[in-house]
């Protein structure tokens, strides 16, 4: 939305955004906390509300935004396919900004030897649970990875009445911001164990333990729980490109946390207006 | 309890015999069930498994295990058109280090006995030029021209959609409890009903000895023998053209290098007799030593390839032989299918039906529909099919998993052909098996499935009971 | 007011994360007026805005929608305030902004809804 508002204050006709879910805002739309939009406009707020605030930009502008539209195909010469409702579409564009975001990393969550049972989340997705879908993912919660998305997610849990007994971090320090670990484990007193390294879920159906080690002492323990939701990391969204074997480059732009994870939203949103204006 | 229904055959299991078996009884003019204790069909052994379609020639030429299982391999070929699944003959390769040239050169005698054609050693060149990711130690490799891959829970579903439609019933997330003979019946009763049957087929898989036990017929205890795999990410897509085997050990085939249907390679499986017939996990060492034996043929497989691991249990028995056999009064024990049962299970279906065919009379269903046609695959049609699907129904132009390009549509027609879990649905769609493992589209799937099923998202399990997902955030107790 | 030692925190403010230092009056390690006012209140009482979303009962589908509250509110309290917010069911979906009255703690709650 950023790169769209700043290509339309630069003067740029003829700007489409394409959305593949039914509203604008992206990740935003499912971060309801507050910590966003400080130092881009001096005022904190929510995700949510600093996607509505963009969202009223771009409504504002001459901009066509097209949601539900599920882009799957680009090519060198800048010809995007999407699917959507009425049916397939191929449009060219002189440029194509890649706003794509991010996904979460799983790779850890795959290869913790065990079972696979039910239970076993990402952040992300047990954030969309609560606070799109307003379910829970469960009551007994170890989160696995000290990422931004899995602090906010244990407090978010713990809110909603669930606890959770730790943040396992592999690492000796802690990945995600300080201010998120004072004010999401520090304030409801849950504990954050560095250096410590999950080894085995376990649980037939649904996740019933986790085993971990602690990497300092070499300690095992067993910790039971229902829920296990990993934050090990984001990774830019960049598949479009590399399925089309294309490099950035050539009216072919990524913006965002498409190319590089970015703590905070206000940086995105700078480099995307710069981004905006430059392809005026 | 509702009344007992009657029936002519009882089918006590939903793998891929028991399901082979609702198939081909379907061709017939009789009424049978299918009972399966798991949510839904496959969910036993057969949905976690190397997914090949044997040649046969691993098996000693004068079993019952060899025979069905080149007769399962020929009839693998008929079905997959009949009832539109895939099946990618991608041969295989037993090969040889120095050393083992005789070995394979007596495989080859033992498959040329049971009639498989086309075998033929190939020499190091040959290797070299189409599967250059092999060692080049290999000396020399059998090729069996006629192995294949699928993906079992595919042909599971598209077996049991046919039978369906002709008429068989299929009964999932039902146990059996307990196993009568009354004066000219078996009395099946089960955690949901009660059947009255004049037979009884046994295909419970690695709980078949149970099920005679209930019936009070003694066969052989089944031993637990777990394998577990290992799927390499896409990078190592198309490793190799064909199955890559070792020459074979005393017990298994080996750990085998296997392109799968979907493309990706997979490696495995261990061998391992167990004790816990709920043993499913998966572990380091199962890990180490399917790496070690693989860098030995494809030295180039490294392990932080490895993205996904499964594991599953061999219902083996003390023989290496398959126990089929009417024990009395039309009960029929399917005990000990171990690999390659899979292979053979369209085989052991024939031969089951052969059997029965001596005792009552079977003449040809009326009006049976041989063929069966799967869901539309969004991802592999082409533009102008895309569009028509669209025009006829917009749900094929909402995109649900990105990874794997699922639409709404897809995902609702595989609940109307029976889907009632999460891992249903993925068997069906491939939904939620891409990179992001279904980050992105669980919650969406579960909200198509409340709307179709009726259900709240707290009712939605990942395979069955005991594997909700979520629960209503209320249901917490207060703070 | 405890005077007697100097603690410590980190400012959760604003990004820049400063160690702050407090014995009750003096601040030291802020780069900023709000830190030093956060110091200050958080060795009386921590204060926190409350995010969270509550239940709309629309027709067409349920649907949560995100909240703030108006004002900082005790932390302590936080475990039962979020008892009387999750009771709150509204039947229509509210504009963003708009506000949302909760009772049953000390204190009227404000809701302020975050998202459309
Ligand atoms: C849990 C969490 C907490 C955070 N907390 C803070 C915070 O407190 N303060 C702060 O300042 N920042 C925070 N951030 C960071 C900030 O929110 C993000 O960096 C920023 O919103 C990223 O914006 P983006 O546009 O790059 O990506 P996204 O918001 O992810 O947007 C990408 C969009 O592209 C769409 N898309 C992707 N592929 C396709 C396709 N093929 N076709 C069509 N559409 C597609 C997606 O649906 C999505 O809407 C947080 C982020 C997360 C995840
Ligand atoms: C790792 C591994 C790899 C393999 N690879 C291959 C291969 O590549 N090729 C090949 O040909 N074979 C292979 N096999 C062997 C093959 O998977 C099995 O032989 C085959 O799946 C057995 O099928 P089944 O129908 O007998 O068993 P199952 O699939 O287990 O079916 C039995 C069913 O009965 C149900 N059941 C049990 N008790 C009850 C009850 N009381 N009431 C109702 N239902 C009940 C179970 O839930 C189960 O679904 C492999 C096996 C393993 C473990
Ligand atoms: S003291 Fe001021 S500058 Fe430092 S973290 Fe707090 S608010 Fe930010």
């Amino acid at each position: 939305m950023a790169a769209a508002v700043g290509a339309a204050e630069g003067g740029l006709k003829k700007i489409l955004i394409l959305e593949r879910l039914p509203r604008l805002g992206g990740i935003l739309n499912q971060c309801i906390h507050l910590g966003f939009g400080l130092t881009y406009f001096k005022e904190e707020m929510t995700g949510t509300e600093y996607a509505a605030r963009y969202k009223k930009m771009v409504y504002e502008r001459d901009i066509e935004a097209r949601t539900s539209c599920f882009v799957h195909t680009i090519t060198p010469q800048k010809e995007i396919t999407f699917v959507c409702a009425d049916g397939e579409y191929t449009v060219s564009a002189k440029h194509i900004v890649m706003a794509t975001g991010c996904r979460e990393r799983t790779r850890e969550m795959l290869t913790v030897p065990g079972t696979r049972p039910a239970g076993i989340f990402t952040a992300g997705l047990a954030q969309e649970m609560v606070n799109i879908y307003g379910v829970m993912p469960g009551k007994e919660v170890v989160v696995i990875g000290s990422g931004d998305i899995g602090l906010i997610m244990a407090r978010r849990m713990t809110l909603e009445g669930a606890t959770v007994h730790a943040v396992l971090e592999i690492l000796d320090h802690l990945s995600g911001l300080i201010r998120n670990k004072v004010q999401c484990l520090d304030d409801f007193g849950i504990p954050l164990y560095l250096q410590h390294e999950p080894l085995e879920i376990i649980g037939r159906d649904r996740v019933e333990a986790i085993r971990y080690r602690n990497n300092q002492t070499g300690e095992h323990k067993i910790l039971p729980c229902d829920t296990v939701l990993f934050s090990v990391g984001l990774i830019p969204e960049q598949d479009l490109l590399i399925d089309a074997g294309i490099e950035p480059g050539n009216g072919i732009h990524l913006v965002g946390n498409a190319d590089y994870i970015h703590d905070y939203v206000d940086a995105v949103t700078r480099e995307a207006e710069k981004l905006g204006r430059l392809l005026a | 309890m509702r009344k007992p229904s009657e029936v002519k055959v009882v089918i006590i299991g939903g793998g891929i015999v028991g399901t082979s078996l609702a198939y081909e009884l379907a061709k017939y003019q009789l009424e049978a069930v299918l009972i399966e204790k798991e949510a839904e069909l496959s969910f036993g052994v057969s949905k976690s498994n190397s997914g090949i379609v044997h040649t046969g020639f691993q098996d000693d030429p004068s079993s019952l295990k060899a025979q069905l299982a080149v007769r399962g391999n020929q009839l693998y070929r008929e079905m997959a058109k009949l009832l539109d699944f895939p099946f990618i003959p991608t041969g295989e390769l037993v090969v040889a280090f120095p050393g083992e040239r005789e070995q394979i050169e007596h495989i080859r005698e033992n498959g040329e006995r049971l009639g498989i054609p086309r075998l033929e050693i190939v020499e190091g060149a040959w290797i070299r030029e189409h599967e250059p990711n092999l060692s080049t130690e290999i000396e020399c490799a059998l090729l069996g021209p006629t192995a294949a891959v699928i993906n079992p829970y595919e042909v599971i579903y598209a077996m049991a959609e046919n039978a369906a439609s002709n008429g068989v019933t299929i009964n999932c997330s039902n146990e059996v409890t307990a196993l009568e003979r009354e004066s000219d019946c078996w009395a099946v009763r089960t955690s949901e009903s009660e059947y009255k049957a004049h037979y009884v087929i046994n295909a419970a898989g690695l709980s078949a000895d149970t099920i005679s036990q209930m019936a009070g017929i003694p066969a052989p205890r089944i031993i637990p023998w777990k394998g577990e795999e290992f799927i390499l990410d896409r990078h190592a897509d198309r490793l190799t053209q064909s199955i890559i085997f070792p020459v074979p050990q005393k017990e298994t085939k080996g750990i085998l290098v296997i392109p799968t249907v979907d493309g990706n390679t997979m490696i495995g499986p261990t061998a391992e007799e167990i004790d816990d017939k709920d043993d499913i996990t998966t572990s380091e060492a199962g890990k180490k030593k399917v790496l070690r034996s693989i860098q030995r043929i494809v030295p180039c497989v490294r392990e932080d390839q490895i993205i996904a691991s499964f594991s599953g249990l061999r219902p083996a028995i003390a023989e290496n032989e398959f126990y089929i056999r009417e024990e009395r009064d039309g009960f029929v024990n399917i005990v000990g299918i171990k690999s390659p049962g899979l292979t053979a299970a369209p085989a052991i279906a024939e031969y089951v039906v052969q059997m029965l065919a001596k005792k009552m009379k079977l003449s040809p269903r009326k009006g049976y529909i041989a063929t069966r046609s799967a869901i539309p695959r969004f991802r592999h049609l082409s533009s102008d099919e895309r569009n028509r699907l669209i025009r006829e129904d917009p749900g094929y132009g909402e995109v649900v998993c990105r990874c794997e390009l699922v639409t709404k549509s897809e995902i609702r027609e595989a609940i109307k052909r029976g889907a009632r879990t999460l891992d249903g649905v993925k068997f069906r769609t491939r939904s939620q098996m891409g990179r992001c493992h279904g980050a992105f589209c669980t919650m969406k799937i579960m909200e198509i499935m409340a709307e179709e099923l009726g259900v709240t998202y707290d009712q939605i399990t990942k395979r069955g009971r005991g594997s909700e997902l979520v629960m209503e955030s209320h249901e917490l107790k207060a703070l | 007011m405890a005077k007697e030692s100097t603690k410590k925190f980190i400012c959760i403010i604003c990004p820049q994360c400063c160690e702050l230092e407090t014995d009750g009056t003096e601040v030291k390690g802020a780069k900023c007026k709000r830190g030093k006012e956060f110091a200050l209140q958080e060795v009386v009482l921590p204060l926190r805005v409350i995010t969270t979303t509550i239940r709309g009962e629309a027709k067409e589908a349920r649907r949560m929608i995100p909240v703030k509250t108006a004002c900082p509110l005790p932390l302590e309290d936080i475990p039962q305030i979020m008892r009387y917010i999750k009771g709150v069911r509204i039947s229509e979906i509210p504009a963003l902004g708009s506000r949302i009255n909760v009772g049953g703690y000390s204190k009227p709650i404000e809701l302020i809804v975050t998202g459309e």
